[in-house]
């Protein structure tokens, strides 16, 4: 355990060879510029390393060289074609139309990144820039306006980017448990009442520690989803959303309602999100004819209620409020659901619409039951759900 | 053998453990032990990422020490934790009559603070080896939590870890880290450049075949073949849960140990769950039996 010897395995020491030529070195740290123009994300260390790749492969195979510099580069299967595709063209062209070097890649280049092409379409991203830096800058602001749109202003043809990357961001969503990892957690201190009642079996020797506070885990979610016809233009997007989100709690459970109340739980557990929408179409159900919130929320608690409530259950309803049924029964419906659970969050894309006010009869009659009265409209009001659900 | 002198050395030494590994899987493990970083592997389940780990290290005959991975991994899990009950044992004996030879209690909290009285974890363990430089296994690190990853990301950069009572340890060796990746979340990229990447994709049907003659040396060419067309097939289809390199292994002694020395639609019906694990992958093979057991006659 005595620091100051060497480290065995960085040793850097090579096995007999030329050391790399000059123009070859510099040949390879062109490359790694011209990568990072491509928007990698290269930096000094692995420009440093890339010339050590290069000198424990080059000289012998030039295969374990491309592969050994991809390795170093790419951070996820999703940039090893483009790499590949930069690497050949750089490294062997066919011809002298292909080669590309490092000034080229300054110039506006022909392979935007994914969401790119409809970000300009958009006229959301800035026209592409010259340099690296701030393509990237660019890049990120046309993506927080396509997080920004209206889903039920998602013309068809551009649909599937915005899923592309909702799929990216949710799975980076941070669903963060509070309690943080450092060293071993000395703050908390010993439950000495309970220590000393379990010690008596023990012949009063303490042998079991005890510590005070539990741990905090994920909730667990019930989540009401209306799919009536005035939800339609969201039903879609949310649908993606909540396949999202069964990974990322300690159970969710998913119910549809538009008239009737539909458990969709099993459904939506299938790891394929286009599988499981497709098992859901599947399912005859009386969609898009007319809402019954309070109803169909009754029949939650009566029907399912044992099941998937504990104390820790947060209830989640994505709907617009807009209800034929009688508002005091929404209200009733809300009084069991809150006795159920831990906390009553309500996200309404209508609230994304400047100047919308929650007067519709049953929106008002459940605004005093809820905890939590936020937009749904966008992609960016569904990442917030974190801060919506963690207790 | 601390050390690769060569890629043919490594590639020698993976086949020799019965590991079919191709030159752009040991050529990242090959650069790990170069630089001294370490390497991230992604790929379906069961295309042999755990196994990889496992073979180096027996290559290396050094030890190998597994970390899984799962939500709520807590730092007493993964670094350490003072053995409790043994302290309190030693404090009883110490206060026990006529035994108290002069010590004072500053020399017993000093003993029951000593090295015989800490559990080592899996990453301790990984940084205090004398010896030779283990294999580290952080399997599924994005089953563990944001937080975890930060601090993972410190070990791994600083190779030390600080115990209050007795101080700062730091490596000998590095260890050579090896983590996997499902990709159920989604990891940090500071995490991802401090390592080297690696995505293991499915084996071509020709390295394939070479691994099940590897591993189940018994086998007919004619099952064997069959056996490799079939998985090959059922990969493209829109499975659930697609086979991988161990369900394809699994089927092979599976078959082997029914007698059975060629595949047809009732053996495969009956043997089905060895490749195939949700009934509704079962349903779309039903559908799809006709075309499935064509491949396997194809040549």
């Amino acid at each position: 355990m005595s620091p100051g010897v060497p480290l065995a395995v960085s040793d850097p020491t090579l096995p007999a060879g030329p050391p790399l030529a000059e123009a070859l070195r510099e040949k390879t740290v062109r490359f790694a510029h011209l990568l990072r123009n491509h928007g990698f994300s290269v930096g000094l260390r692995e420009t440093e390393d890339s010339l050590r790749v290069a000198e424990v492969f080059l000289c012998f195979d030039f295969d374990c060289f491309h592969v050994g510099l991809r390795t170093l580069f790419c951070l996820s299967r999703d940039q090893f074609e483009r790499f590949d595709g930069l690497f050949d063209r750089y490294w062997r062209p066919r011809d002298a139309s292909e080669r590309i070097s490092p000034q080229r890649a300054l110039e506006p280049h022909g392979e935007p990144r994914r969401g790119e092409a409809l970000l300009q379409t958009l006229g959301w991203a800035e026209e592409p820039t010259e340099a690296g830096e701030t393509e990237a800058t660019a890049g990120a602001s046309g993506l927080d306006a396509l997080r920004k749109v209206d889903f039920s202003h998602v013309p068809a043809e551009w649909a599937q980017e915005l899923e592309a990357l909702a799929a990216r961001l949710y799975r980076r969503m941070r669903v963060r448990r509070p309690r943080r990892l450092r060293g071993p957690d000395f703050r908390r201190r010993l439950h000495l009442r309970r220590m000393l009642r379990r010690s008596l079996a023990t012949g009063g020797e303490p042998l079991e520690i005890i510590l005070q506070g539990r741990r905090r885990r994920r909730p667990r979610l019930v989540v009401l989803l209306d799919v009536s016809g005035s939800m339609e233009a969201y039903s879609y997007f949310f649908l993606r959303f909540l396949h999202a989100l069964q990974h990322r709690f300690r159970k969710v459970h998913t119910f549809l309602f538009s008239t009737r109340l539909e458990d969709v739980t099993e459904a939506l557990a299938a790891r394929d999100v286009d599988a499981a929408l497709a098992k859901l179409a599947r399912r005859p159900m009386g969609w898009n004819a007319g809402t019954r919130i309070g109803d169909c929320m009754r029949w939650l608690v009566r029907g399912h209620g044992d099941r998937v409530f504990r104390a820790d259950t947060v209830f989640v309803i994505l709907s617009d409020g807009l209800d034929v049924g009688e508002p005091a029964q929404l209200a009733a419906a809300l009084r069991e659901v809150r006795a159920r659970s831990r906390r009553i969050v309500w996200l309404n894309p209508l609230l994304g619409i400047e100047g919308y006010a929650p007067l519709a009869q049953g929106m008002a009659a459940a605004l005093p039951w809820l905890d939590v009265f936020a937009p749904a409209h966008n992609l960016e009001s569904l990442l917030e759900l974190e801060g919506h659900v963690l207790i | 053998m601390t050390r690769f002198d060569s890629l043919e050395q490594l590639e020698q030494g993976f086949r020799d453990c019965g590991y079919v590994a191709d030159r752009a899987l040991l050529t990242p493990l090959f650069l790990m032990t170069r630089l001294g970083r370490p390497l991230l592997l992604e790929g379906h389940a069961g295309v042999g990422k755990t196994e990889t780990a496992k073979v180096l290290a027996q290559l290396l005959d050094t030890e190998l020490i597994r970390l899984q991975c799962y939500e709520g991994l807590d730092a007493a899990s993964t670094l350490f934790e003072w053995n409790y009950q043994k302290q309190l044992l030693a404090i009883r004996l110490h206060e026990g009559p006529g035994k108290s030879r002069g010590e004072t209690p500053e020399d017993l909290e000093r003993h029951i603070f000593s090295a015989d009285f800490l559990l080592e974890r899996p990453l301790l363990k990984s940084i205090s080896a004398r010896d030779a430089p283990p294999v580290l296994l952080i399997d599924e690190v994005d089953r563990a939590d944001e937080e975890f990853e930060a601090f993972l990301l410190e070990l791994l950069s600083e190779f030390q870890i600080t115990i209050p009572e007795i101080g700062t340890i730091r490596a000998v060796h590095r260890p050579l880290v090896i983590l996997t990746s499902n990709r159920v979340r989604e990891l940090s990229d500071a995490l991802k450049r401090r390592c080297l990447y690696h995505w293991i994709d499915y084996p071509t049907f020709e390295r394939e075949l070479e691994i099940v003659r590897g591993r189940v040396p018994e086998i007919t060419e004619r099952l064997a073949h069959q056996v490799v067309r079939v998985v090959q097939a059922l990969r493209t289809l829109q499975l659930e849960k697609p086979p991988g390199v161990a369900e394809t292994l699994d089927w092979a002694i599976a078959l082997l140990a029914l007698g059975h020395g060629a595949l047809d639609a009732d053996v495969l019906d009956s043997t089905k769950g060895a490749v195939l694990k949700t009934t509704a992958d079962f349903k779309l093979l039903r559908a799809q039996l006709g075309s499935v057991l064509e491949a396997a006659e194809a040549n």
